[in-house]
């Protein structure tokens, strides 16, 4: 093929997608019709906040699909043109294009605050999928799926180093608390199936040490389980606009669950996993009826703490604690009280940040997290909303449910050289739970 | 009693086309996502208001019967063209101006208007 042949074939591709939106669905059009162009959206987002130009508002970014979906798809725009706010595709504007469709976290927060409730990650995951389709998802991304859909987690770890790190976390529990603490692997039969997201076993492995001391407090050792082989439930599908790899990779774990003939799969502290997993996958029931049920483990902590079963010692953690909603669950999946239940009952002076909850401000990191290409924009643009908000409450220990946000503000403290610890909101359940009457031997963590 | 209240009205609606305006002027975080057809139907909608006003305040007094008559016609499928309302000019480009409107009504992101009502309704759901 010569190059004006690649060039025509690009631009078919991409006329293609955005005449596609025709069919798809209503809302998104919707979200392309009626944008009154207002500005408010600028004013909910992280990314507009960290530096208010042109090129970081949210409707100029969507108003690149916006153009030739005019453009394409409408008669005003085929027949005004620029009149119309319609624009001829230029595929030399693919290359910004990986840039800008990627300077937005996904956070969702501009959908809250327009007045008609237009959703620019949306959006702006069309513009992924359409690079996506080209080839032209940057590399960061690419690996991360790559090694996701090879391996089944996002980390590429193998079932050694898996069996590896269960083994470790065995033995710190054995040694915190003197008793020894399964983690059981691999069973069927097992009644809750426990899905982290890979960064809860390997880079901030606590959360799931707390929820192992949980179970065996419940006398219920035996009734839940891990795989060795599926453990992550991190999906980079939806960040890169690729459905089809978000299906793939969603349908292993579902696999899997049935498997294991488990009741309950139990999501871990992941936003994203269990935003598709509850939200997207069970709603719009894409593999049909499911002969389990999902809960996010916190939902199932809480509970259980409410219901008096499990004891904690506050004192154990005496340090000013905060904590983050992810996105994910605060906005999008409505979990927000029961990560409360579940710090405010493991630590003594537990605060809140506002705004909060549902309007939370984004982390700046989101599906974005595992680019190092654009740390520097993660550090000072997206994520610096974060950074005052958290500086505000005087808290020296972040708790957050979400892989993602841990590496955004774990980076964003070191790279603003603030002493602020951040971890996960069962790892503040592990420091205070009472195991046999004992809380852990406080070790030096970190 | 409503030759007051209308032309009240279409004071305090001039006022907010111009605020419109200089908001769109004025704050940034609009100003750069304004393209022309933001300002031409925000034009478009002033010069319908001003039009208005004119026929309403202007030296030469508008008749609102006359346009009831004309509409009457209309409605009757009747011949419209010797309708005495046509002879005032100002009122010719008052209504081309808003038959341009509700023209591009379909067309354009005016579309809001109804979307608010049930887009909120719609995202939930999916
Ligand atoms: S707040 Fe909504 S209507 Fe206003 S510019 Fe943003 S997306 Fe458009
Ligand atoms: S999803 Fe978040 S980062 Fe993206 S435009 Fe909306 S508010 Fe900004």
């Amino acid at each position: 093929m010569s190059d004006n042949d690649v060039k025509q074939d690009v631009k078919q591709t991409v006329i293609g997608a955005i005449k596609a939106i025709r069919n798809g669905p209503r809302a998104m059009r919707l979200y392309l019709e009626i944008c009154a162009k207002c500005g408010t959206c600028a004013t909910a987002c992280p990314v507009y906040y960290g530096r208010a130009e042109r090129r970081y508002n949210p409707a100029e970014r969507t108003d690149i699909i916006r153009r030739l979906y005019r453009r394409y798809c409408t008669l005003s725009g085929r027949l005004f043109g620029p009149l119309a706010d319609a624009k001829d595709l230029d595929p030399a504007e693919l290359e910004e294009w990986r840039k800008i469709f990627y300077e937005c976290t996904g956070c969702r927060r501009c959908a809250l605050f327009c007045p008609f409730g237009i959703d620019h990650s949306v959006i702006t995951r069309k513009g992924r999928a359409i690079l996506d389709k080209l080839g032209l998802t940057p590399e960061t991304m690419k690996k991360v799926v790559d090694i996701s859909l090879r391996t089944g987690n996002t980390d590429g770890a193998g079932e050694a180093a898996f069996r590896a790190a269960i083994e470790f976390l065995e033995e710190e529990m054995e040694e915190e608390h003197g008793v020894p603490i399964k983690i059981p692997i691999d069973r069927v039969g097992a009644e809750y199936f426990y899905v982290p997201p890979s960064g809860d076993m390997l880079v901030n492995p606590e959360a799931t040490m707390g929820i192992a001391k949980v179970f065996h407090v419940l006398g219920m050792a035996d009734h839940w389980t891990m795989s060795s082989k599926f453990f992550d439930g991190a999906n980079y599908g939806l960040f890169t606009g690729n459905d089809e790899h978000m299906k793939t990779d969603n349908r292993a774990y579902v696999e899997e669950t049935k498997r294991r003939k488990a009741r309950v799969m139990l999501m871990g502290e992941c936003g994203h996993a269990h935003r598709i997993m509850k939200m997207m996958m069970e709603k719009s029931r894409w593999w049909g009826d499911l002969p389990f049920e999902i809960t996010n483990c916190m939902q199932w902590t809480a509970e259980h703490i409410q219901a008096g079963r499990l004891e904690l010692d506050k004192s154990k953690n005496p340090q000013p604690v905060t904590y983050h909603d992810p996105c994910n669950f605060g906005r999008s999946c409505g979990i927000t009280e029961e990560p409360r239940i579940i710090l405010q009952a493991s630590c003594a002076d537990f605060r809140e940040m506002y705004p909060n909850r549902a309007e939370n401000w984004c982390c700046g990191g989101g599906g974005l997290s595992a680019m190092d290409d654009i740390h520097q924009f993660r550090m000072e643009i997206s994520g610096r909303k974060k950074l005052e908000q958290i500086l505000a409450t005087g808290a020296t220990n972040v708790a957050t449910a979400c892989s993602n946000c841990k590496h955004q503000l774990t980076q964003l403290m070191e790279y603003h050289q603030q002493q602020i610890e951040v971890g996960g909101v069962h790892d503040m359940l592990s420091r205070a739970i009472l195991v046999g009457g004992k809380a852990a031997e406080r070790k030096e963590y970190t | 009693m409503s030759g007051t209240v209308g032309g009240a009205a279409g004071v305090i609606i001039l006022a907010s086309a111009v605020l419109l305006g200089v908001r769109r002027l004025m704050v940034p975080r609009a100003r750069e996502i304004t393209g022309p057809a933001d300002y031409l139907i925000l034009l478009l909608i002033a010069a319908i208001i001003i039009t208005g006003n004119i026929m309403r305040f202007g030296p030469e007094h508008f008749d609102l019967a006359l346009t009831r008559a004309y509409f009457g016609t209309l409605a009757i499928f009747g011949n419209p063209l010797d309708a005495p309302a046509l002879e005032n000019r100002v009122f010719l480009v008052h209504m081309g101006l808003a038959l341009v409107l509700i023209l591009c009504l379909p067309f354009s992101k005016l579309l809001h208007f109804g979307g608010i009502l049930f887009t909120h309704q719609l995202i939930r759901r999916q």
